[in-house]
């Protein structure tokens, strides 16, 4: 029998995988990514794209810690948007559309470049925990791989079921395999699991595609990359577009005339779906009086063979499927590539992690990605490199590394994992963070710059956060300073319109005047000064002076609400309590609140329980 | 307060002896912690159910006969186990049964208020029923008795529930519009918006408009009388008092500051105010009675402008537009013959008078002499007391309708005048009473807060604002204000405030 060591050993080579591995080799540690041999590394099973509200910061973010997404999205796009861009800097997110094939050969090469992460192609078939540390995993291949650490990112395959009408199969994705349940897995450790299901809609093949019709997406070239070390407007591929075409009353009508023959709603799936990415089948029969739904047709690549129709995934049977995409205009004479279905999977209960995603009762096991409940790629790998980090902490005995809520994402969707357990499919979007004002993308430098330089490990990255953070410390200073002179700036001053007197006019009051376009305002500001500055470091200035006031107005707004909301509560109390109406226990007991916040965030709550709680505090 | 340690406490009144008197003890764990100090066992009685007994002390003197009933928790008033002890009501007997227990330490006597506190902490009462309780306990008028009740009955907390309801229903509304107007589309999401806001803004002005135009002194509504010196106030004040309490001279400025007398009308205690005369003055003492004056009629319930007709009083627009007058009695009207009497009214432009009537007027002529009533909307022949539609009337009432042509030779005595008066006070009392206004402060003072603040977002949200995560900002201190008020954030100093005015043994 052959056997290995490793430092690290991370289960899964998706999204979450991939990416811790990727920085914990950046620890100079050895690691092994095991994968099944039919399995693709990075592979994007559901939509094709990278991004979006909420997500685009978490991109950012893992960017900053020196993670490998936002670099893989950058290179495989093409089709690039920026979100909500007329809603305000806040809460606009970027979002790419990925060349799959692509996106998938990018991540390999990437990881391949580096000596010390091993790629092995077997399934793990048990894990044993060793008497001394770590952990040694017997594989299919009958080797043996002893490791200090490990991670478990195997997404949706842990006892996966796929569902296409009657059809049902195992497999974590439709006609793959389904890994053995953690239990199996795991025979020493009691694990909890939750049934969770996801969905994916049909792929249309575009030969019979009529875009005539359709309102036509194309890439936006002023959406900014993700990877710092990139040009922010290069594009490493060619450039197509989305289109958006409109469901009907026919198409409404086939799905709920086959209600019976959907999985979902006849009983053959149990696990619970995400309520923020329904099915079409959840929206027709929940809005019987709503018959037109956006659909997104999504290049899957850039030969342009198949679309991904966002906003109709089903698990209806095919020739339900054909039925309902023919009745959509503009899809009448479309082939089906491949038929949408729902997977079944186990999740693990997050609230057994720590902050760090390592399990508490047993050390140097890391949960990351779809085996946490989360859904999404970016949620997925904002895991993967927080557990990556804190796997090789382990592993070198160094203190724990989080990322604060108050900072990022990344710290919200943690946090909001580890402290309460969920009932369906967890996903990221900017109502879930309490300061959005201040979680932007504009700024990530500084929000998690000061993170990666906490791991010292002087990388490339490293140089660009201080070099980005010295720029801004000292621009802002002089910002707030500045003052206008009608004399010396009156170039700057006639081509932007300031409103009111501007001499003596601070250059931070100016950028506050809602209709100014701050951005080359200021950038026009340093070229007349002769400064050279790097436009993330003047977006990240202007775009911080502009909120400055409004975030502090909003800390005040939320005064003793927010001080009582990160206030701990005992939910199991609460459900014993007399003084709680029944139906408010009930979804007490569901959403296992930790936090006064969370409490106050269960729908249907009644103040008086709120009250009755906040008394208690 | 916090704790939860046994109390008690006598919640009859405290003063003077009485057939009965209850002793209430809250808090203890079981009946058997109070068994030493009954004669009869306790560990039989069932809830709910009187039972006769024996108190007695630590040396097994008997000191009264009593009935007495046990609530357990939590289906009691506050949730806890509660005794009540009914003894006799002599205020001796009282002390020496509550010494008994707070001496033994078994119990501590209680706070003004704990019993009622320990409701509010188990969830027995909300904050907005203990706040309808006070009001209530503490009622000097009908109407706090009326509010106090419907306040304690649940009626406002209902409302102040759907405003939050409704108030959750707009922010998730708007949450969509930044994380899923993809998926729902742009304008849908705007019109979800908009939906829920003026739900949630229509509720919010129906309870705003139960706070406006009641009272700023409810306990004690005043009946305020003000008008140019030497027109007769104080004849009228005296009148309607039915004695002379006020000096009555023809001298103008005779009254130097105001004189206030309690009265009822019907059975609502009213203060009647009679004030010194409002006219420009160099004499310092004179110019303070006039500032306090003015006082009285911005606090007055009722307004009764008191003019003599060949007054200079009714040419200064400032004086009559700004003041909400409830009734005009015009004076002196012997001084002007009849036939010039239109003359008189009509230059005042009668129709500018009338913008700030609420009720139609009364001419009197006076001082002490024959009564000439006209009763505005009626007409010349009407009598008294019989009077036509809508009292509260808004805008502005057509002249013709309130001098009704010719003024007849119809003669009313003084009382009548006096009873016209009453009837209409009681009358604008109970609209009062009908518009259930909301009374306390602190709700007047969160709701006019809210409703500004629902506002302001709505011309935030019309003016277009693009950067919608500014007017997050605006709805995040509705949020706050919000849940201040429904009693959500515990108002620390409020508590205090609140149980401060409760009696020992609530």
């Amino acid at each position: 029998m052959v056997q290995r060591e490793f430092d690290i050993a991370v289960v899964g080579g998706g999204h979450a995988g991939v990416e811790a591995a990727y920085i914990a080799a950046q620890f100079d540690l050895s690691v092994a990514i095991i994968t099944d041999p039919s399995v693709v590394i990075s592979s994007t099973p559901c939509n094709p794209a990278i991004g979006g509200v909420g997500k685009g910061q978490v991109v950012r973010e893992i960017d900053a810690l020196g993670g490998l997404m936002g670099k893989l999205a950058d290179l495989s796009a093409i089709q690039c948007r920026t979100l909500n861009e007329s809603k305000g800097y806040a809460v606009q997110s970027t979002r790419f559309q990925v060349d799959k094939e692509a996106y998938s050969k990018n991540a390999i090469d990437q990881l391949s470049e580096i000596d010390s992460i091993r790629l092995v192609s077997a399934r793990v078939v048990k894990v044993n925990r060793l008497k001394t540390a770590g952990f040694l995993l017997e594989l299919d291949d009958n080797s043996d791989l002893q490791v200090k650490s490990l991670i478990l990112a195997t997404g949706t395959f842990s006892r996966g079921i796929t569902h296409l009408g009657d059809l049902v199969d195992s497999g974590g994705r439709f006609a793959d395999f389904s890994s053995p349940s953690l239990g199996q897995l795991f025979p020493e450790v009691k694990l909890k699991t939750v049934r969770f299901k996801t969905g994916t809609p049909p792929r249309v093949a575009s030969p019979g595609v009529d875009l005539k019709g359709a309102i036509e997406q194309k890439s936006d070239s002023s959406s900014l990359n993700f990877h710092y070390a990139h040009n922010p407007s290069d594009r490493f591929m060619g450039q197509v577009s989305c289109y958006k075409l409109e469901t009907n009353s026919r198409t409404l009508d086939i799905i709920r005339d086959n209600r019976e023959r959907s999985p979902l709603f006849n009983g053959q799936i149990e696990g619970i779906g995400p309520r923020y990415c329904p099915s079409i089948e959840d929206k027709a029969y929940r809005y019987p009086e709503k018959n037109i739904h956006n659909v997104f047709l999504e290049p899957e690549g850039i030969d342009g063979k198949t679309f991904y129709p966002n906003g109709l995934s089903t698990s209806l049977p095919a020739e339900v499927q054909r039925d309902f995409i023919s009745s959509i205009s503009g899809l009448a004479q479309a082939k089906i590539a491949h038929y949408g279905y729902a997977v079944e999977y186990d999740v693990i209960e997050t609230t057994q992690l720590k902050p760090t995603l390592e399990h508490k009762d047993v050390a140097a096991l890391f949960f990351a990605g779809q085996i946490n409940g989360t859904s999404g790629y970016e949620e997925a790998a904002g895991q993967g490199i927080v557990a990556g980090i804190n796997a090789a902490l382990k592993v070198l005995g160094r203190p724990e590394f989080t990322v604060d809520r108050v900072r990022s994402y990344i710290g919200v969707m943690i946090d909001d994992l580890v402290t309460a357990a969920k009932d369906e499919p967890y996903r990221l979007f900017t109502a879930r963070a309490e300061n959005r004002l201040f979680i932007r993308e504009d700024n990530v430098i500084n929000r998690i710059g000061p993170c990666r330089l906490r791991l010292e490990l002087d990388l490339p990255v490293d140089n660009y956060i201080k070099g980005f953070l010295e720029q801004y410390e000292l621009l802002f200073g002089c910002i707030k300073s500045y003052q206008l002179s009608v004399t010396r700036d009156k170039g700057l001053i006639s081509s932007y319109k300031i409103v009111g007197n501007c001499d003596g006019l601070r250059l931070s009051e100016a950028i506050r005047q809602s209709d100014l376009d701050i951005i080359p305002f200021l950038a026009g500001f340093f070229l007349s000064k002769g400064i050279e500055v790097a436009r993330p470091v003047v977006r990240a200035l202007a775009i911080s002076i502009k909120y400055e006031g409004y975030i502090k107005r909003s800390e005040r707004a939320k005064g003793r609400l927010e001080q009582l909301g990160v206030k701990k509560i005992n939910w199991q109390i609460l459900i014993e309590a007399e003084n709680i109406s029944f139906e408010c226990k009930q979804r007490i007991q569901r959403e296992k609140p930790q936090t006064f916040l969370q409490l106050q965030r269960i729908n249907g709550i009644r103040p008086a329980t709120l009250a009755y709680v906040a008394g208690l505090l | 307060m916090s704790n939860s340690e046994p109390i008690i406490a006598c919640s009859t009144a405290t003063e003077g002896n009485a057939a009965i008197a209850v002793i209430r003890i809250s808090g203890f764990k079981s009946l058997n912690d109070l068994s030493a100090f009954f004669s009869l066992n306790l560990n039989d009685i069932e809830n709910n159910k009187v039972y006769q007994n024996n108190i007695i002390d630590q040396q097994g003197v008997k000191l009264d006969q009593i009935l007495l009933c046990f609530f357990a928790a939590p289906n009691s008033y506050n949730g806890e186990n509660i005794l009540e002890l009914y003894v006799h009501g002599n205020q001796l007997n009282v002390t020496r049964i509550i010494d008994l227990f707070v001496n033994s330490e078994t119990c501590r006597a209680a706070n003004p208020g704990e019993f009622t506190y320990r409701a509010l902490r188990n969830k027995k009462l909300s904050l907005t029923q203990v706040e309808g309780l006070d009001l209530f306990l503490n009622a000097s008028a009908p109407l706090m008795l009326q509010a106090g009740l419907e306040t304690l009955q649940g009626e406002l907390h209902a409302h102040f529930n759907q405003l939050h309801k409704l108030f959750l229903t707009f922010r998730s509304s708007f949450e969509v519009l930044f994380d899923f107007d993809q998926d729902v589309g742009e304008q849908n999401a705007k019109h979800t918006v908009q939906k829920a806001y003026d739900a949630l803004l229509q509720h919010t002005e129906q309870l705003y408009q139960r706070t406006v135009g009641a009272l700023s002194s409810y306990a004690t509504p005043k009946i305020v009388l003000s008008g140019p010196p030497n027109a007769g106030k104080s004849t009228l004040f005296n009148h309607i008092l039915g004695v002379d309490r006020s000096i009555v001279s023809k001298i103008s400025g005779t009254t130097r500051d105001y004189v206030s007398e309690p009265i009822y009308i019907g059975k609502t205690p009213f203060m009647l105010v009679d004030t010194a005369g409002i006219r420009s003055t160099s004499e310092e003492l004179e110019a303070e009675g006039i500032t306090r004056s003015r006082e009285q009629v911005a606090g007055a319930f009722f307004n009764i402008l008191v003019v003599d007709l060949q007054s200079d009083y009714l040419n200064d627009d400032e004086i009559v537009n700004n003041s909400d007058f409830d009734l005009f009695v015009f004076t002196h009207l012997d001084r002007v013959f009849s036939e010039d009497l239109d003359s008189y009214l009509w230059p005042h432009s009668v129709e500018s008078l009338c913008t700030s009537l609420v009720l139609p007027r009364v001419e009197y002529t006076g001082p002490i002499g024959p009564v000439k009533i006209n009763l505005g909307p009626i007409g010349p022949n009407s009598k008294t007391g019989s009077i036509g539609p809508a009292v509260n009337q808004s805008g502005p009432i057509e002249p013709e309708e309130i001098v009704g042509g010719p003024i007849g030779p119809k003669i009313a005595p003084l009382e009548q005048l006096v009873q016209f008066i009453n009837q209409r006070v009681e009358r604008k009392y109970q609209t009062l009473m009908e518009s259930h206004p909301i009374l306390l402060p602190r709700h007047r003072r969160s709701i006019a807060l809210i409703y500004d603040q629902l506002k302001s977002i709505g011309q935030l949200l019309d003016s277009g604002e693009r950067d919608i995560s500014i007017i997050s900002i605006d709805i995040e201190l509705l949020a706050s204000q919000l849940s201040e008020f429904i009693g959500i954030i515990p108002p620390e100093d409020l508590l205090t405030d609140i149980f401060d005015n409760f009696c020992i043994g609530k």
